[in-house]
């Protein structure tokens, strides 16, 4: 998904790039309470009954769905915001915070979309100077991608 | 500022082109479709070998005494028979349409977890082939039917702790199918795609699964429990050291019952799927549907002991149990009204998945009735552990769940190859195994009700005609799955274009129609047009 953002005061251009996910956090951790309590009764009655060895079976069972929504939601907590200023195009990617930032002259930077091939494959769009290329919005459908790559084009004219 | 754009230039920086070739592509792929095929070959391969065993059963039994086999290599056939047709041939060919299906129904690119994806396939041909193996070793294969029941499964001899590791395997397969089909059903689907949007079939598949992740660990430590007590000293089901082997027959019916409805709710899904394709009108009460599945779903945990009604258990008990079994007909009365429904006044085509659909619509409703008359106790104690239990099961396994299997095959199959199936073949093989599955089982009711009792090799005279018909119409419906399987090879080779809608209308109803047929190797890189997701019915 991209979200374009215009500030008025400083002429600054921001867009955020961030994958489809259809769970959020606070409901992926209500899904893993109810499959912990529904688990952990049948774990903890089998317990009462004598059969304690079914609770190992349901813990370990339980914390690899978590382990499994962790990775799965890891994927979609993916950003990139692209901020677009009078002297510069500075991209970062991260999850919670910056964890790359690229920075480019506004002036002579490039946008290279490379159309796949093969039919059907996704296109790949990165912006480049130098020799020095970062590749953005791999995460995006490609009509998202395509957007963006016009999107970009005209903010950079 | 410039623009560059380049149609193949760093064509070789990709590392997703397509399907790689030869036989590592099958070994290495994380890709849904290949995984979902994989799955379903190995589904139809073990439906041939535990049928294989059913027609060794069933030519035992085509007259009174002993013919070919000796008494205890006809149980290990009734065990192995079980084990392979519930966990080698339905439940993978289930995973196997899940993994086809979901990401296409759902606008999602391919599973969540692709790896894991992968190694939860190729658990199942170790798996079964330890377990086949088990037939060669010192004191033959586990011989005690499905249900391992202990004591009597602790005097299986070197098998035991193989036929265990088997079962612990097949589990982690299916735990992580199911955590995966979770995960992708809520991570990943298309903008637009809301809960109440979903395919009826991607809505049965995410309570299974859950069903799954809830009972395979009391599965996982009963079959535990059976090997300490056997090399480890321990006495959870052993009386002589304080325990109690009725604790097992709880701890495996509060797995086997649940079970029983992962093997039918993905069937009601793909009956949900073709009824209104057929009838080209919408489903009816789509809403009504979820809440039923999932009312059959919770209540599959609270109904268990309706397999153990012999055991001794209090009169108050019982009464429970009754009464909470015969609650499920409300629920399944529901989805049977709305797919009748569903059709009335429809503008009603029969092509095979239709009269696969009706067959089991009308079948799988018996089988349920049948289940009914278990559900009361008092009648159950007749019941209990004759053939008339077999008929039953067989009703709501055969034409329940193993139909919409072939339902499934013949809705999608021109979707998964690209080419038409042969419609000719495809009646031929409908109407073969629609006759000959009820000249199978239909007379089991009759001999069970007269007291024939089941896993015996041997029976009174009485029940000789009934016993012949039964192996005939086993035979027949056996060998009439060949077609089945040569329509499938025929189809892959070739013959008429299938469009990418398929079935006049199919469109309206899922998003896989809107994709080419057969589909790219990758589905949905682009996400489905929000206004398509809100136009499904």
């Amino acid at each position: 998904m991209v979200e374009s953002e215009h500030d008025a005061e400083t002429g600054e251009n921001t867009i955020v790039l961030r994958p489809n996910g259809s769970l959020s956090r606070k409901q992926a951790w209500a899904l893993l309470a109810f499959c912990g309590l529904l688990m952990g009764m049948i774990g903890f009655f089998s317990f009462l009954v004598g059969a304690w060895l079914v609770l190992p079976f349901s813990g370990l069972e339980w914390l690899l769905l978590a382990y499994c929504l962790h990775l799965s939601l890891r994927q979609s907590q993916l950003r990139e915001v692209i901020t677009i200023t009078d002297a510069v195009v500075r991209i970062e990617k991260g999850r919670d915070r910056p964890e790359q930032t690229y920075k480019f002259q506004r002036a002579w930077v490039m946008i290279d979309w490379m159309q796949s091939p093969i039919r059907g494959r996704p296109s790949r769009l990165a912006l480049k100077l130098h020799g020095k290329e970062v590749e953005i919005g791999r995460f995006l459908v490609e009509s998202e991608r395509q957007a963006l790559a016009r999107e970009l084009k005209v903010l950079l004219h | 500022m410039s623009v560059a754009t380049h149609d193949d230039a760093h064509a070789h920086d990709h590392h997703d082109h397509g399907p790689a070739k030869g036989f590592m592509r099958w070994v290495t792929t994380t890709n849904h479709k290949d995984i979902g095929t994989l799955y379903l070959i190995t589904g139809l391969i073990m439906f041939f070998v535990g049928g294989a065993m059913a027609l060794v059963i069933r030519a035992e039994l085509f007259e009174p005494g002993l013919q070919y086999v000796d008494p205890h290599f006809f149980n290990q056939m009734t065990t192995l028979h079980a084990l392979i047709m519930v966990f080698g041939a339905v439940m993978p060919a289930f995973a196997g349409l899940a993994n086809w299906m979901i990401p296409m129904m759902i606008g999602a690119p391919d599973m969540a977890l692709p790896r894991m994806n992968n190694w939860s396939f190729w658990l199942l041909p170790f798996s079964f082939v330890m377990l086949a193996s088990t037939l060669f070793m010192d004191g033959g294969a586990a011989a005690a039917g499905w249900t391992l029941y202990p004591p009597l499964v602790l005097q299986t001899g070197n098998a035991l702790p193989f036929t265990v590791f088997t079962v612990h395997m097949l589990g982690m397969s299916s735990i992580m199918a199911a955590i995966n089909i979770i995960v992708t059903v809520f991570n990943m689907r298309a903008p637009g795609m809301t809960m109440m949007k979903l395919p009826l079939f991607v809505w049965t598949w995410v309570i299974t699964a859950f069903l799954l992740i809830a009972v395979m660990p009391v599965f996982a430590g009963a079959v535990t429990m059976l090997l300490t007590d056997k090399f480890f000293g321990t006495s959870f089901f052993n009386a002589a050291g304080g325990g109690d082997p009725v604790l097992y027959q709880h701890l495996f019916w509060f797995f086997g019952h649940p079970e029983v409805y992962i093997l039918i709710l993905p069937s009601f899904g793909i009956i949900s799927s073709i009824i209104p394709t057929f009838s080209r009108k919408p489903l009816f009460g789509y809403a009504s549907m979820v809440y039923a599945t999932s009312a059959i779903g919770f209540l599959s945990f609270i109904v268990w002991a309706h397999h153990q009604y012999t055991v001794g258990m209090p009169i108050a008990g019982e009464l429970y149990f009754t009464y909470a079994t015969m609650l499920i007909a409300v629920p399944t009365g529901v989805k049977v009204f709305n797919w009748l429904a569903t059709m009335w006044k429809g503008a009603m085509t029969f092509e095979t998945p239709m009269l696969f659909a009706i067959a089991f619509v009308v079948l799988f409703t018996m089988g349920g009735f049948t289940g009914l008359m278990m559900s009361i106790s008092p009648a159950d104690l007749q019941y209990h552990d004759t053939y008339f239990i077999v008929a039953h099961f067989h009703y709501v396994l055969v034409p329940g769940a193993v139909f919409a299997l072939f339902a499934a095959a013949y809705y999608w199959l021109p979707k998964w190859t690209g080419h038409m199936y042969d419609e000719r073949l495809g009646q031929l093989h409908f109407w073969l195994t629609t006759i000959s599955v009820n000249i199978c089982f239909f007379p089991q009711h009759f001999v069970g009700l007269a007291g024939m009792p089941r896993r015996i090799p041997d029976y009174a005279v009485q029940f000789a005609e009934f016993n012949a018909m039964s192996s005939v119409g086993a035979f027949v419906f056996g060998f009439s799955q060949l077609i089945f399987a040569y329509v499938i090879y025929k189809a892959i080779q070739g013959g008429e274009k299938a469009t990418s809608e398929v079935w006049e209308g199919a469109e309206a109803h899922g998003l896989e129609w809107h994709l080419s047929s057969p589909p790219p190797y990758h589905s949905w890189t682009e996400a489905p047009p929000k206004e398509i997701i809100s136009d499904l019915h």
